[in-house]
Order: structure tokens, then C-alpha cells, then sequence
């Protein structure tokens, strides 16, 4: 008799749906936000027509960003708006993806369903129609946004099925990396890791000018191979579904020939003994956390080195026109000059905005994790007190964020040096990295806060407030709100625009003391609340 | 002196009051067996006792201290056994069991290696690949490897195959030889009946019976199988339930005030044997959890 593995993938799908319910919707709408976000900029811009013109021209923003392509309102919007989207939806479909299959598997819930006649493929299939679907939605909803806006409907259909196909190869990736490890953490770093390298790629198509092989491997630059709006290549989109049923079929090869529970990687026998000096909360909370930080600086190494290799391509001429826009924006980047603009907003990316302050929440929240797993009671039924306990943690998060931007300043400094074969660079680039230990240790602080006070919503609290944050950077960038607004943010007292020789030290003393306070606080907090 | 002395505490869960007023006495050197079926207040009680969950009125005394002001004070001289035990996965039991046990002091490796090896742990596995029972027994080896004058076991042998019950025991009765208090919170039934000197029965956030379990069996009724020469009606009988006969055999159960009329009763009527059971734990459980199994007796 033939086995059908597909049996029960509609129930789980419902299962999910319902499991999703809050989870899918955000990261759908969050990839439209940004979009409308995109709209409401450029249409809001006295003259996009400059902007773009200036932007298209400026090395610094086209090996960062890419040309805009085609040159027109759409190409403008679409330049840093299927960017933003694509990121959500990318780790958005590939982190469900894994939410639905490993996570369910190594916390056991899965023996439950799979003791029901329950096909070998449906989980993994329901969490793959889920994901692609979320994606797709996202995509369509972007579609109709767009004509909704007046603009052409075959550009906006072509953006929109463009987005949701970067959405469903990282579904497959997501997949992938489940079938791989056997930890579901592990899994999604393994996909954030994926999206470092495919930005690896965008940066390095962008490089040679928006339109080279290297934006097949970075799903965030497919708009540039379709171009809606422009040429509207339809065709690639066949190809993106065959890149995406890559990893798929993949995933499902691995899980015929793997345990249930078990991941690609055999468990190995572990020590039976501990050395002495393994007896203390701090000695753990190292323990746990040093592979976390040990990626991520190999990845700020990686990112930090590849871009600083690049950084002497950019050509360093700055076109008349730019010279005379006045966003402040503008301004800075005149003032330090393209290569140095372009190491300056790349450290202030990785070692701040887009990556430390992220690596700061999630070591922060991985106390929470401890704690909803049980852990922490554990250790805290020991002679231990709740201070020792939780600043074991924080003080692993300042440590690790202080050692991964000292790892990033020496790996982009010596790229930069060694491919410029100038080493004056590198210290300047090192004390640039540097100089966001403050922002980054504030933004731990403000977490600590959280967990301390309000446990149950700290998380969704911490993502919402660095959205703020990033917010606020966005609208400055474009000359909407001041520099007075920035100052909200920790972003803006080792901000790039400011050149470091010039960087004030008061500020940064400052907000080592509100990261101490804040950080203080959340400990009181944490003391007086009852545990679980 | 009691080591654990609660008066009238309660905590709440939002609206949900969890506990609603748990009086308790644990004295020094006893092992305490505290029943109640699942959601009555058990694990909430023992958080409280820890110091990880805040009380919302009442008292609490734990060793002469506070739980929650004196938490890390007390933490030395007591060990926790949390009933659904999660460890970290990438850890090995090994190296779980000598952290533990160095955040409380020295570990002594001798008596280390003889509870492995009772327990039949093998300490080089990863916590993830562990199943419950071995997961317990990494608690369990880490608990009876420390000096701790008080032991607070949340239904630790839940996972444990008969086998490693019958030893989980024996540690249990060597901890009390050395004079250690042993607060037991347990669902099975057999395991209090041996181990313990007193039992507290929680429901619904109360206790509502404690005592040795000579005390609590008195307040039940004891089960009669008799054979009489004569017919009888024993259902017309004060304190007489639940009667079954089988042609000369009567098997029914008697309150325990009602002994005596009932014996009296019965002994002109010939009795050819007699055989008494005093009520098991089980039944004291049924009794005062089971409303509705009481009242479809009652019934009858």
C-alpha cells in the first residue's frame, strides 16, 4: 500500500493559522508599513526629483544601496522600500517556517500530532504553505498598495510577486536550516546568517553598478533583475520559484533521512565533570551564551573585512549638485567624504542600528528565555541572589556587545588598510566602532528595564522601541524631522554623520550613566517580582 | 521546632485565587507528604516557600526566616526538587550536577559517585537527550549529594521506573535518619504511605486535613468483610455505606464513631469470619476530592 506523507497537512495548516494569528499578520503588515512608509517619503519630498537624481548619482549610496532603477518616483520608492520589505519578509516566512517544524520537534509537541495518523511531510508542508502564503499575501497586498497610489498595475503586480518570492526562498531556507539543527536556535541564526551573506551579495551588486550576476544571490536585490516599473521582467520570476523549491525539496530529503529530533550534526558525549571554576551564575550565563556572541563576531569579522576590502572602489568624487543639498544628511557625507561615509555608515549599521543593538535585545531576552524555561528558578533555589543572577547575564551582554565591536572597528579598519594600503584608516575606523559601546550598552540597559519591570511584554516593547528608533533615523535621513528628534535616540551620540575626531565625550559619558541607571533599575525591578 | 510554618497564606493569580489560606506546620527531623490533586495549590505553595513567587497575604516561615527576604540565607540549608525538571540542554548531567552543587559549596565526590551509580545515571549525555526520569534523577543525585537540613521534593518521582522508587526511598529514609526534614510533595499515594511521618491534604488553594496518617484514617471509615450464620439488614444501619453481599458474605465500609453499634450489631448474628482493612490513602484521597464519586455513593 502506497503511504500518502501529505495526510493531515490541511489540519495542521489550521493549527498554525490559528497558532499565527498575531505572528503572521505583523510581519505581513510590518512589510507593508515600510512600503507605505517609502510612498509617504518620497511623495512628501519638495523635490524627489533631485533626491533621486542625487542619490542614483552618489557612489556612497549606489554601492551601498544600488542605483535607483528605473529613475522615476517608482524607482525611487521601490529602491530602499523592497529592501526594507524583503526583510521582513524573508525572516519572517523563514522564522515561522521554523517555529512550525524544529521548534515543535525538540520541545516534543510534535510526538503528539505525529502519534495521529499524521503524514511524515505534512508539518513540514503546512509550515511551508504558511510561510509562502504569508508571503504572498504581503506581496499582493504591496501590489494593490502600489495601484492604489495611482501607480502602473503591471509594475506594482511584478513588485509585489518580486517581494513575495524573496519571502518563499527563505522559507525553504528557513526549512533547511530546521532540518539541519538540531536546536531551534541555532536554526534561526543559521537564517540570519543566510541573510548576512545575501546582503554580502546585494552590497557587492550594487558595487558593480545594480545589475550584475551576484543579485541572483541576494533575494532583497531581485527588483533590480524584474525592474518593475522599468523594463518588467516577468520571466525571472519562473526562476525564482525553481530557486525556491531548491532548498524545499532539500528540507525534504533531509527529513526522510534523519531521526525525529535529531539534527544533521551527531550529539557527542559530553564531559561527566566540570571543571571547579563552573559554579557560579556568571560562569553559566558565559557558558550559555559565549557561541551567540562567538557568531556574531565571526560574522562582523566576515562583514566588517569584506566591505572594508571594498571600501577604496568607491570612487571618491562627489557630484556638484550633491554639495548643495541641504538635508543634513547630505551635508555629513560631503564632509567626510565617500570612503569614509561609506565606513562610517556601515559601522554605524553593524556595530549599532542594525546589528549590535539587535544582539543587545536578544542577549538581554535570552534571561526571559531562562526563565520560561525554568532555569532560572533552579539556579535561584540556590544560595543565589537575584542581583548575582541577573547581572551575571547582563554583565556577559556588555562584555560580549563591547568585545563584537572592537572584533567589527579591527576587522573593517584592516580591510580598509590593507586594500587601500594605507593604514592611517585603521585606528580612526577602530575608535569608530568603538564609540558605539555607550549607545549599545544604553540599549542593553533599556532591555534590562523591560525584563525587570514587565517580563511578559519586554520583548514585543524592545523590538517596538528600537522600530522607533530606526524610525526617527529614517525620517532624519530624508530631511523630515531634525536633528533635535535624532537626540531621542541613542543612535545619534555616535552617529556616522558626526566625524570621529569631532565625536563629543560628554555625551557618550552620559549615556554610560543612563545605561547604569536603567540598568539598575531593571534589577529592583526584577528583585521585587515574583519569578515564572 | 517547625521548620515550615505558614498561617493563613494566600496568593493570587489575577482574579484566580490560588491559594486561600494555607495553614502548615512542618516539624524539624519529620518528612512531610503533601497531597492534593493537580491544580490545588501545591507547586504555588512550594514557590512561595522558595522565595520565587511573591505571597499576596498570610504568613510564612521557612527555617526560622523569611522566604523572600532571606532567600539566599536560606537557599544554603535547603535543596529543591522541582517536579517537571528542565536542564539546560547543552549541558551534560555531570556538569549540571557539580554546578549545582557549587553554587551551594563543596561537592563530595565519593558520595557523588555513589548516588550515579545507584541511580544508574550515566552523567556524560546531554541534558536535551535525557527522557523525565533521568532528567529527575540529575535532580535527585544533586539533591541527596548536598548537606542541605531540608529538602523541598515537588513530586520527584513522577518519572522514576519502580525500581528507582524503591531507591529514591531508601535515600529518603537515610536523609531522615541523619535528622534532615523532608517536605514531600507527592501524587503517589504508595510512596507517602511509606515515607511519611505526617500529611497535609490541600484543596482548592486549603488545607483540609493534616495529621499523622493514624489521625486521618480515624476521621474514615474502615472496610468490613464478614460472614454471618443469620440474615441481616444492614442497610437500616447508622454509619454503614457501600454495601456489597455475596450469599453469606457482606462487605461494606463503617464510619469510624459507628464501630461499635455496628459490631454490636453484628455479633449475635453468628459471625464465621471477620476481616477488617483500615482505609487507604487512596480512599482518604477519593474522600475529600472526589465530591462527585462520594455523592454517587451516597446514592447508592
Amino acid at each position: 500500500m502506497k503511504e500518502n506523507h501529505f495526510v493531515g497537512t490541511g489540519k495542521l495548516l489550521k493549527l498554525y493559522l490559528r497558532r499565527d494569528r498575531i505572528i503572521l499578520p505583523i510581519w505581513i503588515l510590518l512589510a507593508l508599513t515600510v512600503i507605505y512608509g517609502q510612498v509617504s517619503f518620497v511623495k512628501a519630498m519638495p523635490d524627489w526629483q533631485m533626491f533621486i537624481t542625487e542619490m542614483s548619482a552618489s557612489p556612497l549610496t549606489s554601492s551601498l544601496l544600488g542605483p535607483v532603477v528605473p529613475l522615476s518616483i517608482e524607482g525611487a520608492i521601490l529602491w530602499r522600500g523592497i529592501l526594507q520589505a524583503s526583510i521582513t519578509v524573508m525572516i519572517g516566512a523563514a522564522i515561522t517556517v521554523i517555529r512550525h517544524t524544529r521548534t515543535e520537534e525538540s520541545t516534543g509537541r510534535n510526538e503528539l500530532i505525529f502519534g495521529r495518523p499524521v503524514g511524515r511531510y505534512a508539518n513540514l508542508s503546512a509550515a511551508l504553505i504558511l510561510s509562502c502564503g504569508g508571503s504572498l499575501i504581503a506581496g499582493l497586498l504591496t501590489a494593490v498598495f502600489l495601484m492604489g497610489n495611482g501607480f502602473a498595475g503591471s509594475g506594482s503586480l511584478l513588485a509585489g510577486l518580486t517581494l513575495a518570492a524573496s519571502g518563499c526562498i527563505f522559507a525553504g531556507i528557513g526549512g533547511l536550516c530546521a532540518q539541519i539543527f538540531a536546536h531551534s536556535g541555532n536554526a534561526r541564526g543559521a537564517v540570519f546568517g543566510a541573510y548576512g551573506l545575501t546582503m554580502v551579495t546585494m552590497v557587492l551588486n550594487n558595487m558593480g553598478g545594480g545589475s550584475t550576476g551576484w543579485a541572483w544571490l541576494a533575494p532583497e536585490a531581485w527588483f533590480r533583475i524584474t525592474v518593475p516599473f522599468g523594463q518588467n521582467h516577468a520571466w525571472p520570476l519562473l526562476v525564482f520559484i525553481v530557486l525556491s523549491a531548491i532548498p524545499m525539496m532539500l528540507s525534504y530529503m533531509l527529513l526522510v533521512r534523519r531521526d525525529m529530533g535529531a539534527g544533521l550534526i551527531p550529539q557527542k558525549e559530553g564531559s561527566a565533570t566540570t571543571s571547579p571554576r563552573f559554579n557560579s551564575p556568571i560562569a553559566l550565563a558565559w557558558r550559555q551564551q559565549k557561541g551567540r556572541i562567538l557568531i556574531w563576531a565571526i560574522g562582523m569579522v566576515w562583514l566588517g573585512g569584506t566591505m572594508g576590502m571594498g571600501t577604496p572602489n568607491i570612487s571618491e568624487a562627489i557630484s556638484s549638485t550633491f554639495a548643495h543639498m541641504n538635508t543634513s544628511w547630505a551635508s555629513a557625507i560631503v564632509e567626510l567624504g565617500n570612503q569614509e561615509g561609506f565606513i562610517a555608515i556601515l559601522i554605524y549599521i553593524l556595530g549599532l542600528m542594525g546589528g549590535l543593538s539587535v544582539f543587545a535585545i536578544t542577549m538581554v531576552q535570552s534571561l526571559r528565555q531562562e526563565e520560561k524555561e525554568h532555569y532560572a528558578e533552579i539556579v535561584l533555589s540556590r544560595p543565589v541572589s537575584r542581583i548575582k543572577w541577573m547581572g551575571s547575564y547582563l554583565v556577559i551582554a556588555f562584555a560580549g556587545s563591547a568585545l563584537i565591536l572592537c572584533v567589527l572597528g579591527l576587522a573593517s579598519g584592516l580591510g580598509w588598510s590593507i586594500a587601500a594600503g594605507e593604514y592611517s584608516h585603521f585606528l580612526r575606523v577602530l575608535v569608530m566602532s568603538l564609540s558605539k559601546i555607550p549607545s549599545v550598552w544604553t540599549i542593553i540597559g533599556i532591555a534590562a528595564l523591560l525584563y525587570g519591570w514587565l517580563p511578559r511584554i519586554a520583548s514585543v516593547l524592545n523590538w517596538l522601541i528600537l522600530g522607533v528608533f530606526i524610525f526617527i533615523e529614517m525620517l532624519w535621513e530624508v530631511g523630515i524631522v531634525g536633528w533635535s528628534a535624532m537626540q531621542w535616540t541613542p543612535f545619534a551620540y555616535a552617529h556616522y554623520s558626526i566625524p570621529i575626531h569631532e565625536l563629543p565625550i560628554m555625551p557618550l559619558v552620559v549615556l554610560l550613566s543612563i545605561s547604569a541607571a536603567l540598568t539598575w533599575l531593571g534589577i529592583i525591578g526584577f528583585r521585587r517580582r515574583s519569578i515564572g | 521546632m517547625n521548620v515550615i510554618e505558614t498561617s493563613k497564606l494566600t496568593k493570587n493569580y489575577g482574579k484566580h485565587a490560588a491559594l486561600q489560606g494555607v495553614d502548615l506546620i512542618v516539624k524539624q527531623g519529620e518528612v512531610y507528604g503533601f497531597i492534593g490533586p493537580n491544580g490545588s495549590g501545591k507547586t504555588t505553595t512550594i514557590r512561595i516557600l522558595l522565595g520565587v513567587l511573591r505571597k499576596n497575604g498570610g504568613e510564612v516561615k521557612l527555617l526560622g526566616g523569611d522566604p523572600w527576604q532571606d532567600a539566599v540565607a536560606l537557599h544554603k540549608r535547603l535543596i529543591y526538587v522541582p517536579g517537571d525538571v528542565t536542564l539546560w540542554p547543552n549541558l551534560t548531567g555531570g556538569e549540571v550536577i557539580d554546578f549545582l552543587g557549587g553554587l551551594q559549596g563543596k561537592i563530595n565526590p565519593s558520595r557523588r559517585r555513589e548516588l550515579l551509580d545507584r541511580f544508574q545515571l550515566d552523567p556524560k549525555k546531554k541534558c536535551r537527550s535525557y527522557s523525565k526520569g533521568n532528567r529527575q534523577k540529575v535532580a535527585l543525585v544533586s539533591a541527596f549529594a548536598s548537606d542541605a537540613e531540608l529538602l523541598i521534593l515537588d513530586e520527584p518521582t513522577s518519572g522514576l521506573d519502580p525500581l528507582m522508587e524503591q531507591i529514591f526511598q531508601e535515600c529518603i529514609f537515610e536523609i531522615k535518619k541523619q535528622g534532615k526534614t523532608v517536605f514531600l510533595s507527592s501524587h503517589i499515594l504508595a510512596e507517602v504511605e511509606a515515607l511519611c511521618d505526617r500529611v497535609g491534604i490541600i484543596r482548592q488553594g486549603r488545607i483540609v486535613e493534616s495529621g499523622t496518617l493514624e489521625e486521618l484514617r480515624h476521621l474514615t471509615r474502615t472496610t468490613l468483610t464478614v460472614e454471618l450464620a443469620n440474615p441481616i439488614n444492614l442497610n437500616q444501619l447508622h454509619g454503614v455505606h457501600d454495601v456489597l453481599q455475596k450469599e453469606e458474605k457482606w462487605r461494606f465500609s463503617v464510619d469510624a464513631n459507628a464501630m461499635e453499634t455496628v459490631m454490636g450489631a453484628l455479633a449475635p448474628m453468628g459471625i464465621k469470619s471477620l476481616m477488617a482493612e483500615p482505609p487507604t490513602l487512596e480512599e482518604l484521597f477519593i474522600r475529600h476530592y472526589g465530591d462527585k464519586i462520594e455523592e454517587r455513593i451516597e446514592l447508592i
